[in-house]
Formats: structure tokens, C-alpha cells, sequence
């Protein structure tokens, strides 16, 4: 069966699929622990008698025994060498049991491990993986494919992508979905449909994990959106624990009470899941029989997903903010993180544009000189599984968008094709392969028309040109070209015009337009503005920097003006994100030391240590007189529990500020000194937090540290000692494995009988083992350490 | 927050809310979080628990956890180096200790923020399978010695989501965790 003759197939008739496969072999004697695939090869009439019991109970699609037949999963069998083979002579046993009474559809269950950044596989290995299975299959003649109880949307992307570069089979495509109503790896059911039947599933569904009632659920949220039938198989209820053994709570009568309700929301393939059996399939096929499904809703569904989220182009919804900034021209640190691979500029653009109101981010990776295609990939597979917003892929790379469009889990934007003969042959069979939606420049070989008109005639001709090679008009967003208006005075007008023209036209509209304020002071305004015009003209989505607030507090306002925001409730919301972001104000007016210093307040410290220097007191006598009784009392109240961590550490901050600046006054006076030490994380152990902290105390209270840093061995400690002269030193150690590594110090000094007293202290550190190892101080905290170590210095 | 000291009915004031919310979005676009897992069969009897029929772990409070389980979650997860390089840069060089300690904090959190979705998910395709999922169990805790940290490599390959072990059994990048979780089938 081809997939023209399944659509003509399925628009005059319901379809019965089977039942449980899996259990019904165990029934038929299958040991546990034993490889289905070749345990039914082996018994060829256990899974004749299953198929053929499915077929005289009314199905007409059987799936066939090759859940598991890929290479990862039979290779924990040792039989990856056999997924050609098993598959075939499967597929071959399934179609002699059914004869021409029903057809034999290929099963295709997941492979076991995610792809990447999820998990080990890349997407090409996933690819070929399936792609072998499915070869198997096509030799040993399925009828159609069934990708099925996939937990992750991506996993099924590249399964489809495989069956669909194979042959022309229909391929039936469906999903699991948890309690919480997302797939494993997120995706909701309105996402799923979208992402995998823009990428030519011939049915969807879901199977599995639920009974009929909660499925029912998932298939409400599929049907607004599915244009190609939906299919379900649920399974025989919840499973409940009767006399040691797992029985499903619904029988065959109680599961058929919610096939109608299947029907009426436009399920037309069905059948069922875990705990199922020909019972059940037979009510099915009672209940379809005679009936003729009403025809698939018409129109498409204009909208781009990530893995978890749609964003719809819709005109009575608010137009859509595709955020700008992951582009980089004119900014040097993202260009250089693009060319090392690194991510953080990109991931804080993400998180800014989306708190800023982004519905979809642009990227684009075009510094010059760098491998483009490798980099678009490595930010896609990063920044898709960061933020949850639909992505626009931005190149004028063909090969780039071909293999971006490859590995983005789900249905993406593309930034852009033009009406020029050679981007056209170049684009159009990747964007008719993946059918994502376009973002459209009518620019053709002659240039950029100027006026609305000449843009119009080019627009009609192209659609038509695109039309003829598979990529629809309702793919595409018409950008409306944005001049800038210091160089082009009535450019803005021809542009709006454009827009205008395709709203009346039914054909989505976008444009750049921080464009059109190049050269002019406070382009804020301006843009604001243009955002305004653009949006009563009906345009779909603005490409625009959404962390702008006055420019999206105008785009927000003009929404409701221009009808596209029902009640203004994205309006009132914007607005209400703002007020909270509003920040605190920190109390200002002139302080005294030690409550500048208690509230960790470094620029009032810093003031105020200076005025008591303009008074003319000494620098040595600020120390001893305010800042150490100051962050004493920092102490006092982080040991009484009025203080926290951060707060100390402010404190902290503040007191070495104060001291940088009060040292070059002091640095004659050494007498005042209290003390030297040794500090170190000790062999084997590499954090160091603790210690930093404990050091940065000890230096507030004018004890002077030597930090040796982290995994820091015996002989460098002992001999630092020597050489410096230092009496007393503290050793730290965060883990069991380590901790034994401060006793070695210890012991060792003591053997050579060196004058040495020691304190330790780490998260695993206790005063008993202090004690066992022969410390002379243990201390729990940072401000405790002050006083063993004092004690100690004197 | 327990990891800076707030406990029970304590909480941090305005200006310090502010200053954890803008250190922890930082950490959110440094962290690279990445987690691998494998399900292996297992068995275990008097106190020892034997992985894949190779490897075994000499463990009562791992046994306990795993008394009727019949597979063994091998699971590791880590948020990369570059988030402790920024606190490093923080208290060393920029001198802003708060935030570096905040920082620290915050990336212990990611850490075993990473591994509960590893955990989480492990949890989701076991209850497809019909098995229920165990606590997880990190080495380090009571009697499940550090020194499994080789073992948990051996099985994993830690190096392909970049975690190295070191000779005294740390894991680097500093905020890795590794852990393991007991299967028990409840339904066929």
C-alpha cells in the first residue's frame, strides 16, 4: 500500500488495529528473560495463531512481532547481526497468517537510549539504526509502518525521517504519554501532532501507559489540530494486583462503552494496549462496522514548535515576538563563545528575550570564518533542550538550514528564502522534505523592489513557483522588506503596504524592524512606532529585541488596539512582570563603621571609613576599633542564626575592600599583627570553598594567611611551614577518602617532632576525629575558626 | 537555601532574595548540565549486591534498598566545569565572595537538580515496564564507599558526558554526582 492509497483508504473507513502482542506470546508459553523477535521465529505458529486470532476478531492492521528488532536492543542478546533477517521473516510470518483479509504493519518501538544532548546517540546514528530495521521490512513486503510507544519526540523525528527516505509506505505514528500529559522527554500532544505530521506522518496517535478514560484526554488536545487521521490504543484499564498477578481493571464490555467517545474525537484507527485481547478488538470492530468517518478538518495549522511548546500564527492572537539578539553582528563576546563552542552568551540571550516576552528566538551563528554548519548544530542541540521556545533558524547557507532543519526537534522557522532562481532550486526540496514554516523575502534576481506593487508581483509569481515544488503558501511569513527611513523617506510606507496586501490576502506577514531607525538618535521611538503601524496592518510576527521595554510596552499596547489581545490580558500581564522587577532600593545617608559593616553594605563601609580618615584618625585604630569589632559582631549574629551565609560573606566583601584601602596607610605599623598561618585543602581533595571561606574570615580578623590551594600534599605542607616560619596550620578535607590524608600531615610533623599546632575542619570532619588524629583545634564554621585559630596563635 | 545555612523557618531578606535570584540566573546559563544512565540486571543477597553478574558492591544499606529488586540503575550526572571556574574567578579574582559562595551553592543544587531528572526519568520508564523504582543511593553515603565511584565509571564511561574520576575517587568537574537506584517489578 502506498500512502495516496491509505489516505483514500482512510477517509471512507474506520480501521481496527489489533491488540496486546507481548503478553498474549507469554501466555502462549514464551519464557521470560528470552528475545520476543527470536522466540517467535522459533515458535512461528504461537505468533500465526496471535496474528490470526486478530484478523478473525476484525482487524485490519496487525502490527507485526519486531517492537524490539532494532541493532542496540537485540545486541543485549547478542543478536545485532540479525535485524535485517528477524524483521523480514517477521513481517514475512505476519502477512501468511493474514492473507489479504488485513494488512501487516511494520512495528517500530523505541531503541532503548535518547539522543543527544539527552543521551549517547547522535542523530544520524539513530537514523541508521532505524533505517536498517525498516529495510528488513520492506523485504519482507509490510504493508505500512508503525512507529510506536515512542517516548520522545525526537527519537520518532528521526525514525519517520528514516521510513520516509526508504520508500513510500504509510507510516502510523504514535506516542506515550504520562500522568502529567507530556511524553517523556515533554512534548504535549498538540506539539507532537504538529511537529511530526508537518514532517509527514500518515496518522498519529497515541498508544499505551493509560486506560481509555485519561487517553481521551490526550486525543482532545490532538484533534484541534490533526489533518491526518488520529489513532488510539489504549490500555484495558489500570493494572490492580489480584491473588499475586497483574490483571487490567476494565474487560472487554467496559472498554467498549468509550469507543464512541473515541469516534466522536475523531479517532478512526483504533484498537488496544497492554491487557487487550481479540474480546476487545472484536467491540471495536462491532462498533466501527457500517460507519463511514466524517472527512479530516481542512486548513492548516500555521505555528512552530520546540520539543514542549507551540507558538500559533494566528490573527485574532497577539502577533508574535521572534527575538533578535543570538546574532553576532557588533557583539565580540558572542562571536568569539561561537567560534569556541562555548554557550553561555547564547543561553543568556535565551533567558533575557524570553523574560522580555519572546515567543520564538532567531539564530543565527554567521561570524565570519567559522565552520557555520557545525556551530548552528551545536547551539541548536544545546539551546533546544535550554529553553522551551520554538527556534528560527537564520542562514543563507542552504547545507546549513538543510542540516539544521535534520536535528531541530520540531517543526522550526527558517530565516529565509527569496524569490533568486538559485536559493530557490538550492531550498526548495529541503523545505518541501521538512516542511517547517518560511520565512519569505520578495527580493528576486533583479534586487529588492521598491515599491509595494512591484513587491506584490514578485510575491504572486513566487508562491505560485513554490507551490509547484511542494511548499505550500500557508508555510510561508512574507517578510515586508524594511528599508531605513534616514536614507529612504517613504520606504516604511511601501513596506506597511506589503504587509497590508498580504493580510487582505491570507498570507502571513513578518518584518525586521529595528531597520528602519538606522542613523537616527533614540531609535527606541521610532521602532516603537513602526511596531505600532505594523501591528494594525496585521502583521504576524515582529523580529525585534524584545528587551526593550518601551518598545514592547508599545507592541503590547498597540496588541489590544489593534483587537489581537481579548481582554488585554497580555497586555495586564506584561505589565504586572514589570512592577515586579522593580528593584530594591538599598538605604543610603551616611553610617558608621560597624553597621555599614554589618549589613554588608561595601560602598557605605568604604564612606565612611574615609570620613573617619578625613577626621584624622588612624588607619591601624579603624581596623582594631571598628572594622574587627564590626565583623565580630557579623559573627556573633551568624552563630545566633540573625544572619546567614550570603550576608557573612557581603560582610566579608566589605571588610577586605575597606582594607585594600586602608592597608598602604598601615603597612609600617607590623606590630599590630596578630598572627601567621598556614592554610590548605589537603592531598586528593579538590574543593575548596570552605577553606576560601575560612581564609578570608581569619585575613578579616588581621591574621595573616598563606593559602596553599587545594590537594596540597604533606611535604609541601610541612616544608611552606619551615620556610615561612609558621607555628600554627589549618588543613581541610571535605570527603572520608580525603580526611585520612590531614592525618598523614599531622603524624608526619609530629614524628619529626616540628613545633606545629594544627586545626582541621570540612563538611566530614568531626571533633572526635579531630581529636583521634591528634589536632590541637577543631572548628565547625568560618567564624568558629577565628577563635581556635586566635587560641592557637597565642 | 539549607546549603547557605536557612533552616527551618529561617529566610533570607529582601536584599539578599534579590542578590540569590540574579546569582542563581547566572548559574542557570553557566551550568551545562549532562546525565547518562544504564539498566543493568542485578542480585542481591546478604549484603552484597552484584551488578551485570560482574560487579559487586559490599553494602548493608544498599541492600537493604534493594532487597527485591531485580535491575540496577547505574545513573551520573554533572553540570560541567564552567559554572566553579566563575565562582573560582569570583573569590579569587573579583573578590565577590558572596556571590561566589551563593554561586556554589546554587551549582550543588543544579547538581543534584541534574540527577533527580535523570532519576525522574528512570522512574517514568520503569513504570512503563511495570517496575517501581527505588531512592537513589550516592557513594559516600553510609557504608556505599566512595571507592564504587570506579566501579560506577567501569559501567558508565563517565568520559562521555565529561566526568573524570581521580585516584582518592572524586568526581571532576566538581559538581557531578553519581547514583544508583534498585528496580522492583510490580506488575507483568
Amino acid at each position: 500500500m502506498n500512502r495516496v492509497e491509505f489516505k483514500e483508504l482512510t477517509a471512507r473507513k474506520y480501521l481496527v488495529l489489533d491488540g496486546a502482542t507481548g503478553t498474549f506470546l507469554q501466555q502462549s508459553g514464551m519464557p521470560a528473560g528470552v528475545c520476543p523477535e527470536q522466540w517467535a521465529l522459533e515458535n512461528p505458529h504461537v505468533l500465526k495463531n496471535i496474528h490470526k486470532s486478530y484478523k478473525d476478531a476484525g482487524s485490519n492492521i496487525v502490527y507485526t512481532c519486531t517492537f524490539g528488532g532494532n541493532r542496540l536492543k537485540l545486541k543485549t542478546y547478542g543478536l545485532e547481526d540479525k535485524v535485517h533477517e528477524f524483521n523480514r521473516d517477521l513481517v514475512k510470518l505476519a502477512k501468511e497468517a493474514l492473507g489479504d483479509d488485513a494488512y501487516a504493519a511494520g512495528s517500530i518501538g523505541p531503541i532503548g537510549h535518547f539522543i543527544e544532548p539527552l543521551g549517547p546517540l547522535t542523530f544520524e546514528e539513530a537514523y541508521d539504526i532505524f533505517k536498517e530495521q525498516i529495510q528488513g521490512m520492506i523485504d519482507g513486503g509490510a504493508d505500512m509502518l508503525v512507529i510506536e510507544t515512542m517516548i520522545d519526540v525526537q527519537e520518532t523525528r528521526a525514525a519517520l525521517l528514516a521510513a520516509r527516505d526508504l520508500c513510500d509506505l504509510p507510516v502510523i505514528v504514535s506516542l506515550t504519554y504520562g500522568d502529567d500529559g507530556r511524553t517523556l522527554t515533554g512534548s504535549d500532544p498538540a506539539t507532537a501532532i504538529i511537529t511530526l505530521q508537518s514532517l509527514g506522518a500518515d496518522a498519529i496517535g497515541t498508544n499505551c501507559s493509560t486506560g481509555p478514560d485519561k487517553m481521551l484526554n490526550i486525543i482532545k488536545q490532538m484533534k484541534p489540530y490533526a489533518r491526518i487521521p488520529v489513532m488510539a490504543k489504549p490500555n484495558a484499564g489500570l493494572p490492580v494486583i489480584k491473588d499475586g498477578k497483574t490483571v487490567f481493571n476494565l474487560d472487554a464490555k467496559g472498554f467498549a462503552k468509550y469507543i464512541p467517545d473515541f469516534m466522536e474525537h475523531g479517532v478512526r484507527l483504533m484498537g488496544g494496549c497492554c491487557g487487550t485481547s481479540p474480546d476487545f478488538i472484536k467491540e471495536i470492530s462491532t462498533r466501527f462496522a457500517g460507519k463511514t468517518p466524517p472527512p479530516l478538518q481542512q486548513g492548516a495549522v500555521q505555528a512552530v514548535t520546540s520539543r514542549s511548546k507551540t507558538a500559533f500564527f494566528n490573527n485574532d492572537k497577539p502577533v508574535l515576538v521572534i527575538g533578535e539578539r543570538i546574532n553576532p553582528t557588533g557583539k565580540k563576546t558572542l562571536s568569539a563563545q561561537l567560534k569556541d563552542g562555548t554557550l553561555s552568551e547564547v543561553k543568556r540571550f535565551a533567558i533575557e528575550q524570553k523574560d522580555g516576552g519572546a515567543d520564538i528566538l532567531d539564530v543565527n551563528v554567521g561570524v565570519p570564518g567559522i565552520d557555520e554548519k557545525a556551530a548552528m548544530r551545536n547551539v541548536l542541540i544545546n539551546l533546544s533542550s535550554f529553553t522551551d521556545l520554538p527556534l528560527c533558524i537564520d542562514s543563507s547557507d542552504p547545507a546549513v538550514l538543510e542540516d539544521a532543519l535534520k536535528i531541530y526537534p520540531g517543526r522550526a522557522l527558517v530565516n529565509s528564502i527569496s524569490a533568486e532562481s538559485e536559493k530557490i532550486a538550492a531550498l526548495a526540496p529541503v523545505l518541501a522534505k521538512y516542511n517547517p514554516m518560511v520565512i519569505f523575502l520578495p527580493i528576486d534576481d533583479k534586487g529588492i523592489p521598491e515599491t509595494a506593487e512591484e513587491r506584490i508581483n514578485v510575491i504572486d509569481k513566487t508562491v505560485a513557483k513554490l507551490e509547484s515544488q511542494g511548499i505550500k503558501r500557508d508555510q510561508l511569513l512574507v517578510d515586508g522588506l524594511v528599508m531605513t527611513v534616514s536614507s529612504a523617506p517613504k520606504a516604511p510606507k511601501e513596506t506597511l503596504a506589503t504587509v497590508q496586501w498580504c493580510t487582505e490576502n491570507n498570507l502571513l506577514s513578518t518584518m525586521g524592524l529595528s531597520n528602519v531607525s538606522f542613523g537616527l538618535p533614540q531609535r527606541n521611538n521610532v521602532n516603537s512606532a513602526f511596531c505600532a503601524m505594523a501591528v494594525d496592518r496585521g502583521v504576524s510576527g515582529v523580529i525585534i529585541n524584545p528587551c526593550h521595554s518601551e518598545l514592547m510596552n508599545i507592541f503590547y499596547a498597540a496588541n489590544v488596539l489593534s483587537g489581537r489581545d481579548a481582554n488585554a490580558l497580555s497586555y495586564i500581564s506584561s505589565i504586572q512582570a514589570t512592577a515586579t522587577v522593580a528593584q530594591p532600593q538599598a538605604q543610603s545617608g551616611t553610617l558608621d563603621c560597624a553597621t555599614a559593616l554589618v549589613q554588608g553594605n561595601k560602598e557605605a563601609l568604604l564612606e565612611a571609613v574615609k570620613v573617619e580618615i578625613e577626621k584624622g584618625r588612624k588607619a591601624i585604630n579603624i581596623v582594631n576599633e571598628s572594622l574587627i569589632p564590626g565583623i565580630q559582631k557579623v559573627g556573633e549574629k551568624f552563630n545566633a542564626k540573625e544572619l546567614f551565609l550570603p550576608q557573612l560573606m557581603l560582610s566579608t566583601e566589605a571588610m577586605q575592600e575597606a582594607f585594600e584601602y586602608l592597608k598602604p596607610m598601615m603597612e609600617q605599623d607590623e606590630s599590630q599583627k596578630v598572627g601567621r598561618m598556614i592554610i590548605a585543602t589537603v592531598k586528593g581533595d579538590i574543593h575548596d570553598i570552605g577553606k576560601n571561606m575560612v581564609s578570608l574570615m581569619l585575613r578579616n580578623h588581621g591574621i595573616e594567611v598563606i593559602d596553599l590551594g587545594k590537594d596540597v600534599d604533606a611535604d609541601t605542607i610541612l616544608e611552606a611551614a619551615e620556610r615561612e616560619n609558621i607555628s600554627v596550620i589549618g588543613l581541610s578535607a571535605l570527603m572520608t577518602t580525603t580526611m585520612v590524608a590531614m592525618e598523614e600531615v599531622i603524624c608526619r610533623a609530629r614524628r619529626e617532632n616540628k613545633p606545629l599546632r594544627f586545626v582541621v575542619g570540612g563538611a566530614v570532619v568531626t571533633p572526635e576525629y579531630a581529636k583521634e588524629i591528634g589536632a590541637d583545634g577543631y572548628a565547625e564554621d568560618a567564624v568558629q575558626a577565628v577563635d581556635v585559630v586566635k587560641k592557637l596563635l597565642t | 537555601m539549607r546549603r547557605l545555612g536557612y533552616i527551618r523557618g529561617t529566610e533570607p531578606d529582601e536584599p539578599t532574595k534579590a542578590r540569590l535570584d540574579a546569582v542563581g540566573s547566572s548559574a542557570t546559563v553557566l551550568a551545562e548540565p549532562r546525565g547518562m544512565y544504564r539498566i543493568l540486571p542485578c542480585e542481591a543477597r546478604e549484603n552484597t549486591i552484584v551488578i551485570d553478574s560482574r560487579f559487586v558492591i559490599q553494602s548493608e544499606a544498599v541492600f537493604r534498598l534493594f532487597k527485591s529488586c531485580s535491575h540496577c540503575a547505574v545513573m551520573a550526572a554533572t553540570i560541567g566545569t564552567a559554572i566553579c571556574q566563575e565562582r573560582d574567578a569570583l573569590m579569587h579574582e573579583r573578590g565577590k565572595y558572596a556571590d561566589g559562595v551563593i554561586l556554589d551553592a546554587v551549582a550543588s543544587e543544579l547538581a543534584d537538580e541534574a540527577m533527580a531528572r535523570v532519576h525522574d526519568m528512570i522512574q517514568k520508564l520503569g513504570l512503563q515496564q511495570g517496575f517501581s523504582i527505588t531512592m537513589r543511593y550516592s557513594p559516600g553515603y553510609k557504608d556505599l564507599y566512595l571507592s564504587n565511584q570506579t566501579m560506577i565509571d567501569e559501567l558508565l564511561d563517565l568520559s562521555r558526558i565529561g566526568i573524570h574520576v581521580t585516584d582518592s575517587y572524586m568526581l571532576e568537574p566538581e559538581k557531578s554526582v553519581t547514583a544508583l537506584a534498585g528496580w522492583e517489578r510490580y506488575h507483568e
